[in-house]
C-alpha cells in the first residue's frame, strides 16, 4: 500500500525567535516498488520530509500515511512503522557504537524483540545484502574502512526487513567506486521488491537509478514526474540552481553546436547510443573515436 | 526536548542592551547578583526587579524567554520555599501536621525565592544579549589583572568559547544520533530507570566519539592557524567602551545604590 502526504506543513520550533517552517503544503504519493529520488537545493526540506515517513517527526499540519499507518495519529503503532519504512540518515556510519559488527546490525532486530535465531540470521541476511564479507562481523565497527563502515551502518538498518527504505544522501563523501557499489546494491534492494526513495544532491545519482523524482524547494514540491521528463527541464531546474545530468548537459551543448542529437538522456550508455545512432546516420567512419571522447568528458 | 537549554543561548538583536561593551554587562551583573544577597526589605527587591524589567524592555528579551530559564530551577525553587517555611524559628501561624510554618518562615521563603528567580533572569539576560564570543572577549579582558597571580586568562576564555560554541553542535548531533537509532526502534521513553540508563549508550557512544573527532578536528585547524595561546596575539575585534557604557554604569550605581539605601 501507498505512502500518502495531504497538505502536510512542518514547523521547527514553534513559537520560539528560531521558528522556521520546513515543509509547506506538500502532498505527494509514492507507490509501492516505486525507486523515487528526491532533489533540491540544501535547505529545501528534503530531510525534514524524510523524516516523516517513519514517525521520527510529525506532521504540524495536514496527514501523512503509510500503509493504514497514520503518522502522528497512531502512536501505539510507531515501532510497526519503523519496521515498514527504515531510514538510513546522512553519514549513517556516525551512529554505529556497539563492540562489533553483528552486534551492531542486531541492535534494531533486539529492539523489536526478534529471537536471537532470527537476530542471527537477519543479521547475516543484511551483511549480505551490503556486499560485507561476514568475516568482518566479529570486528570493531571501528576498524572498518569509511566505505565499510558506511555499509554496516546501512545492514543495522535493512536487519530491520523493511520494505520502504529511505536514504539520506548514502553516497556522500564515498569515492567514484564506493559510489557505484552503493547504486549497485540499491538496484539490487529494488528489484527485490523493496520501495526505494533515494534524497540526494548527486543529479547524476538520480538519474541513474530513479523511476520518479520530486524537486523540492524552499518547502514544497517544486515539481515531479519521471526522471526524464524532470530532467528535461532544463531552464526549471536552473531557477532552483539545480542542473540536469552531466551527459544531458554535454548533449545540449552538441545540440546547440547543430549536431542532431537528443537532449534528454540520462546515463552514459544512453549517450552513447544516441551518439551512435547519429553517427551512423552521417556514415562517419571515425565513430569509435568520437565514442570515447565523449566517455573522456 | 533538548532545545530547553537556555544556558549560553544568544538571540541575536540590535537592542541598546545588545551593543552594550560586553565588560559592562558583566561587571554590571555581577554587581546585581552582590546587591541582591546584600539587601535587606522589600523596597530593595521592588528596586531591584525594576532593574531586571527595564533590562528585559530595553533589550526586548521575550518575556517567554525569560521564563523558560526558570523552568529548570523551578524544583529548587519550591523546596526553598517549602524548607525556609517551616525551617525558620518565628511564630507559628499556621500548623502542618508535625511542622510549623512561621511567620519569619513565609517572609525568608518570600525573599529567597525571588532572590533565586531574578538571579536566574538577570544572568540569563546577560547570555541573552551577548554573543558568547563577546562574552569570553569581556571575561578575558576582566580576568586580565590576575594573571601575574597565575590564572590563565587567556586559556580560560578559550576553553569556554570553544564550549560555548558547541553546546548547541552537540544538542544537534545527540538530536541526530537519537533519531537514527529511533529508526532501529531504539526506545528513550519507556522502560525501568535501569533499562532507560542503558538506553543513553547507543546515544553517549556516538555522542563522545563525534566529540572527539571534532576536538581533534578544531585542535588540527588552529595549529594550521598558527595558533599558540594568547601571547602577542592581537584582536579582530577590539572591545571598545562608548557613551552608552557610561550612561549604564551611572544608571547601575544609581539603582544599586537605591536598592540598599531604601
Amino acid at each position: 500500500m501507498p505512502i500518502v502526504f495531504e497538505d502536510v506543513d512542518y514547523v521547527y520550533d514553534p513559537e520560539t525567535p528560531w521558528q522556521t517552517t520546513a515543509l509547506r503544503d506538500v502532498s505527494l504519493r509514492i507507490e509501492d516498488g516505486e525507486f523515487v529520488g528526491i532533489v533540491g537545493p540544501t535547505g529545501s526540506g528534503k530531510s525534514t520530509l524524510v523524516q516523516h515517513l517513519n514517525g521520527i517527526l510529525k506532521p504540524t499540519c495536514g496527514r501523512v500515511r503509510v500503509d493504514d499507518i497514520e503518522v502522528g495519529a497512531d502512536r501505539g503503532r510507531m515501532k510497526e512503522l519503523r519496521q515498514k519504512v527504515g531510514l538510513v540518515f546522512q553519514y549513517p556510519e556516525h551512529q554505529l557504537f556497539e563492540e562489533t559488527v553483528r552486534d551492531d546490525i542486531a541492535f534494531g532486530p533486539k529492539n523489536i524483540g526478534l529471537s536471537e535465531d532470527e537476530v542471527q540470521r537477519r543479521v547475516r541476511w543484511a551483511c549480505r545484502a551490503v556486499d560485507l564479507d561476514e568475516q568482518i562481523l566479529d570486528r570493531s565497527p571501528f576498524e572498518l574502512s569509511g566505505g565499510q563502515m558506511r555499509r554496516a551502518a546501512i545492514a543495522g538498518v535493512l536487519a530491520m526487513k523493511c520494505r520502504v527504505l529511505v536514504m539520506d544522501e548514502p553516497t556522500a563523501g564515498l569515492d567514484p567506486r564506493g559510489r557505484a557499489n552503493m547504486l549497485d546494491q540499491m538496484r539490487r534492494l529494488h528489484s527485490g521488491g523493496m520501495t526505494i526513495i533515494m534524497v540526494s544532491h548527486g543529479i547524476d545519482d538520480i538519474a541513474q537509478i530513479a523511476d520518479r523524482v520530486i524537486v523540492m524547494n524552499e518547502g514544497s514540491i517544486g515539481m515531479q514526474g519521471t526522471t526524464r521528463e524532470i530532467f528535461r527541464r532544463y531552464e526549471d531546474l536552473q531557477a532552483l540552481s539545480l542542473q540536469v545530468p552531466r551527459t544531458a548537459q554535454i548533449m545540449r551543448r552538441l545540440r546547440e553546436a547543430g549536431i542532431p542529437v537528443p537532449v534528454d538522456v540520462l546515463t552514459i550508455n544512453e549517450a552513447a547510443d544516441a551518439l551512435a545512432e547519429v553517427l551512423r546516420g552521417k556514415n562517419c567512419g571515425a565513430e569509435e573515436h568520437n565514442h570515447r571522447s565523449v566517455h573522456s568528458r | 526536548m533538548l532545545k530547553s537549554i537556555t544556558i549560553g543561548q544568544y538571540i541575536p538583536g540590535e537592542s541598546i542592551i545588545h551593543r552594550l561593551d560586553p565588560r559592562t554587562k558583566i561587571l554590571g551583573t555581577l554587581g546585581y547578583v552582590v546587591i541582591l544577597f546584600v539587601l535587606r526589605g522589600p523596597a530593595g527587591y521592588a528596586v531591584m526587579a525594576g532593574i531586571t524589567a527595564a533590562v528585559a524592555l530595553l533589550g526586548r528579551i521575550p518575556v517567554r524567554m525569560l521564563l523558560r530559564g526558570l523552568r529548570p530551577v523551578l524544583i529548587i525553587i519550591l523546596f526553598t520555599i517549602v524548607l525556609n517555611m517551616v525551617m525558620t524559628p518565628g511564630e507559628t501561624v499556621y500548623q502542618l501536621g508535625p511542622l510549623d510554618v512561621t511567620d519569619e518562615g513565609i517572609v525568608q521563603a518570600a525573599t529567597m525565592s525571588i532572590r533565586v528567580i531574578l538571579l536566574i533572569m538577570t544572568t540569563s539576560m546577560l547570555t541573552l544579549t551577548t554573543a558568547p564570543i563577546d562574552l569570553t572577549d569581556g571575561i578575558e579582558y576582566l580576568l586580565g589583572p590576575f594573571r601575574r597571580l597565575g590564572v590563565p586568562a587567556h586559556e580560560l576564555a578559550m576553553m569556554m568559547t570553544i564550549a560555548l560554541r558547541f553546546i548547541p553542535t552537540l544538542v544537534d548531533e545527540l538530536e541526530r544520533i537519537m533519531k537514527a537509532q529511533m529508526a532501529r526502534g531504539a526506545d528513550f521513553d519507556t522502560g525501568s530507570f535501569l533499562d532507560r540508563a542503558k538506553s543513553m549508550i547507543p546515544l553517549l557512544g556516538p555522542l563522545f566519539i563525534s566529540a572527539f573527532r571534532r576536538a581533534d578536528d578544531l585542535a588540527l585547524a588552529m595549529e594550521a592557524r598558527c595558533y599558540r595561546g594568547g601571547e602577542g596575539r592581537t584582536r579582530y575585534k577590539v572591545l571598545k567602551v562608548s557613551t552608552p557604557d557610561f550612561w549604564a554604569g551611572a544608571f547601575l550605581v544609581c539603582t544599586f545604590g537605591a536598592a540598599l539605601w531604601v
